[in-house]
C-alpha cells in the first residue's frame, strides 16, 4: 500500500540527501577556503611586481595546518548545526553520523589536496617568472641545495609521496574534531571544562612533586642535589616527550579509532531540540 | 472511538503508541499513552498548550526516547531505525535551513532526503505561498519561513507527514490556504498520512478525518470526527423549545444569540438526538469540536481534582 515499503536501507537511511547537503554547504566551505588561498598565492605573487619586494618559493607542499584548521570548524558545524537540521526531518542519527563523517573526509581531503593544487600552480608561475626576473623571485630550498626545476621536481614527488599519510593524519583529526563537537553540543560547560581542566590538572600532578622537591633542596641549599635533581627531571621529560614523539602516530590512529564509537554514542543520546 | 484503554483498529495502522511515558525532571509530560493513527487520514493531534504534543512529536519522529514504551511506524519501531524514520517527515514548529541560503538549495537536499520528493509540484506550492525562489532564506519572515516548511512536508511525499502548530506564524489568507492544499494533497495521494498537531481546534477541524485529544500527558479520546461528535448535540431556537428539550442532559455551554439559545449538551440516550431533531422549533447541528476538547478536558480536570481531594 505504501510507496516507500520497498525502499531500500540506503534510501531510507536518507545519505543521499546527507551527502546533498553536505554538497550543498561543506563544498561552498571547501571551495571559499581554497578561493581564499588562491587570491592569497595570487597577491604574493604579485606584490613583487609592486614594491620592492622578492618572493620566495620553497617547493610544492600540502598545507596540513590549513586543512586542520578548515577540519576544527567544519566538524563542528557539522556536528551541530548540521546535525540539528537533517535529524529534524525524521533522518536517523547512524544516517546523519555516518554521512557526517563521510562528507568531513571527503571535504578535508579535497582541502589537502586542494592546497597542494594551489602550491603546484603557485610554483609553476614562479618558475615561469623566476627565468624572467631573477631577482623579484627566487626560487630556493630551506634546508639543501637544490634550485629552480630541480627543486620543484623534487618537491613534488616528496610532496605526493607524503600525501597518503598527510590524508590519513586528516582523516585522524576529523574523527578527534568531530568528537569534540559532538561532545560540544551534548554539554558545552562539561567539554570545556574537561578540555582544559584535564591537562591542567595532569601538569600540576606532574609538576607538584618536582616543584615541592626542589623546594626542599633550596631549603636545605645543597648544590650538589639540586644538580642531580634537576638532570632527574630532565631526564623524565625527554623520556615522556621520546615515547610521545615514537608512538605519536600510534597514539594519533588510537584516539581516533576510539572517537568514533565515541562521536556516536555522544550524539546517540543527546536530546533534539 | 478509542479511549484510554486503547482499541485496536483492523485497518492499517500509520503510527502505532503503545505505553508511551515520558519524564522531565518534576514534569510527566506523557504518561502511558496510547493510540493507534489509521493510515491514510488527515489525523489532528489537539491538545491546550503544555498537553504533551510535541514531546509525543519528538517520540514519534525518534528525536526523543521515550522512558517506558515504544512507537511503530507502519509495524516498524521508530527510534534510531532508518527504515521506519525513511518514510516520515517531520516539519516543526521552528523553522530550520541549517546552513542552507536559498530555497533552490532546500530542495536539491529534500530531492536526497525524501524518495517521493515532487519537485514540479514543490515549486508550485512556493507560488501558491507566494515565496520569493531567489531570495535568502535566513531574510524571510517567520511567516514566510512556515510556509516554506509547509510546502516542504506538502511535497515531500512521505507516507506520514507531522506538522507541529503548522499555523505559527502564518496569517489567516496563508493558513487557510495552508489547509486548502492539505486537503487537496490527501486527495491527490490517499496513502498518505497527515498527522496536524495543533491547539488551534476550530480551525483545523474542518480538514480532519480523525482526531486525537491530549491533555496533561493522557489521552483523553481518539476516533473520527463524526465517532467523537457522537453523543453531543447542538440545539438552537426558541429559548423555551430549547430548555425543553434538553433539560436533564449535561450542559456544555450555553449561549443566547439575538433572542435565541443555543445549548451544546451531552444525550442521555441515542433515542434523544432524534427526538430533537424531529421537533420543527428547533434547529440541531453536531457539537463543535473545540467545544467538545473543552468539555471533555474539564471533565477529567474535575476527574483529576476529586480523586487528588
Amino acid at each position: 500500500m505504501q510507496q516507500t515499503l520497498n525502499a531500500g536501507w540506503a534510501q531510507s537511511a536518507r545519505l543521499n540527501g546527507v551527502f546533498r547537503y553536505h554538497w550543498k554547504v561543506l563544498g561552498k566551505t571547501v571551495a571559499w577556503v581554497l578561493l581564499i588561498l588562491l587570491a592569497s598565492q595570487i597577491l604574493s605573487l604579485l606584490m613583487p611586481l609592486v614594491f620592492d619586494i622578492h618572493f620566495t618559493y620553497t617547493g610544492v607542499y600540502a598545507d596540513l595546518s590549513i586543512t586542520l584548521i578548515a577540519a576544527l570548524v567544519c566538524a563542528i558545524v557539522a556536528a551541530q548545526k548540521s546535525t540539528r537540521f537533517l535529524l529534524r526531518f525524521g533522518t536517523s542519527r547512524l544516517s546523519v553520523w555516518m554521512g557526517n563523517l563521510l562528507a568531513l573526509f571527503a571535504g578535508m581531503t579535497a582541502v589537502l589536496i586542494g592546497t597542494m593544487l594551489i602550491s603546484i600552480l603557485a610554483g609553476g608561475v614562479t618558475l615561469a617568472l623566476a627565468n624572467a626576473m631573477p631577482r623579484k623571485y627566487v626560487f630556493v630550498q630551506f634546508f639543501g641545495e637544490l634550485k629552480g626545476s630541480a627543486l620543484f621536481s623534487q618537491s613534488l614527488t616528496d610532496a605526493v609521496r607524503t600525501l597518503p599519510s598527510y590524508i590519513l593524519y586528516t582523516v585522524e583529526w576529523c574523527c578527534l574534531f568531530y568528537l569534540l563537537g559532538c561532545c560540544l553540543r551534548r554539554n558545552r560547560a562539561l567539554t570545556l571544562t574537561i578540555l582544559i581542566g584535564v591537562p591542567m590538572l595532569l601538569t600540576i600532578l606532574m609538576l607538584f612533586p618536582a616543584v615541592r622537591q626542589a623546594a626542599e633542596v633550596v631549603r636545605k641549599a645543597d648544590e650538589n642535589q639540586m644538580l642531580i635533581l634537576g638532570v632527574q627531571w630532565t631526564k623524565v621529560l625527554v623520556d615522556i616527550a621520546h615515547f610521545v614523539q615514537n608512538e605519536w602516530q600510534t597514539i594519533q590512529l588510537g584516539a581516533a579509532v576510539v572517537s568514533l564509537p565515541l562521536s556516536y554514542l555522544c550524539m546517540r543520546n543527546t536530546p533534539q531540540p | 472511538m478509542q479511549t484510554d484503554s486503547m482499541t485496536h483498529h483492523a485497518e492499517t495502522a500509520a503510527l502505532q503508541v503503545s505505553g508511551v511515558s515520558r519524564r522531565f525532571r518534576n514534569t510527566q509530560a506523557l504518561n502511558d499513552l496510547s493510540l493507534t493513527i489509521p493510515a491514510g487520514k488527515i489525523v489532528g493531534l489537539l491538545g491546550r498548550n503544555g498537553a504533551g504534543k510535541s514531546t509525543l512529536l519528538r517520540i514519534v519522529s525518534g528525536m526523543l526516547k521515550p522512558n517506558v514504551g515504544e512507537t511503530q511506524i507502519e509495524g516498524e519501531k521508530v527510534y534510531d531505525h532508518a527504515r521506519a524514520l525513511g518514510k516520515l517527515c517531520l516539519i516543526g514548529d521552528t523553522p530550520d535551513f541549517g546552513s542552507l541560503s536559498k530555497i533552490g538549495d532546500l530542495f536539491y537536499v529534500c530531492k536526497g532526503l525524501f524518495p517521493n520528493w515532487n519537485d514540479p509540484y514543490a515549486r508550485e506550492l512556493i507560488a501558491r505561498f507566494e515565496l520569493p525562489m531567489n531570495k535568502r532564506m535566513k531574510t524571510f519572515s517567520r511567516g514566510m519561513q512556515t510556509g516554506l516548511m509547509l510546502c516542504v512536508g506538502l511535497a515531500s511525499g512521505a507516507d506520514l507527514t507531522v506538522f507541529d502548530e503548522p499555523s505559527l506564524g502564518l496569517d489567516a489568507v496563508m493558513r487557510e490556504r495552508f489547509y486548502d492544499l492539505l486537503v487537496e494533497e490527501k486527495r491527490r495521494n490517499p496513502h498518505r498520512t497527515f498527522l496536524v498537531s495543533t491547539h488551534l481546534i476550530d480551525e483545523v477541524a474542518r480538514v480532519l478525518d480523525y482526531a486525537v485529544l491530549i491533555d496533561a500527558g493522557h489521552l483523553l479520546c481518539a476516533g473520527t470526527v463524526e465517532e467523537l461528535q457522537n453523543g453531543y448535540l447542538s440545539v438552537s431556537g426558541a429559548p423555551e423549545a430549547v430548555r425543553e428539550l434538553t433539560d436533564g442532559m449535561m450542559l456544555l455551554k450555553e449561549e443566547e444569540m439575538g433572542g435565541s439559545l443555543v445549548r451544546h449538551v451531552k444525550l442521555n440516550t441515542p433515542e434523544d438526538q432524534a427526538r430533537i431533531e424531529a421537533d420543527p422549533r428547533v434547529r440541531t447541528a453536531p457539537v463543535g469540536l473545540q467545544r467538545l476538547f473543552v468539555f471533555l478536558t474539564e471533565e477529567k480536570e474535575a476527574e483529576r481534582h476529586a480523586a487528588n481531594a
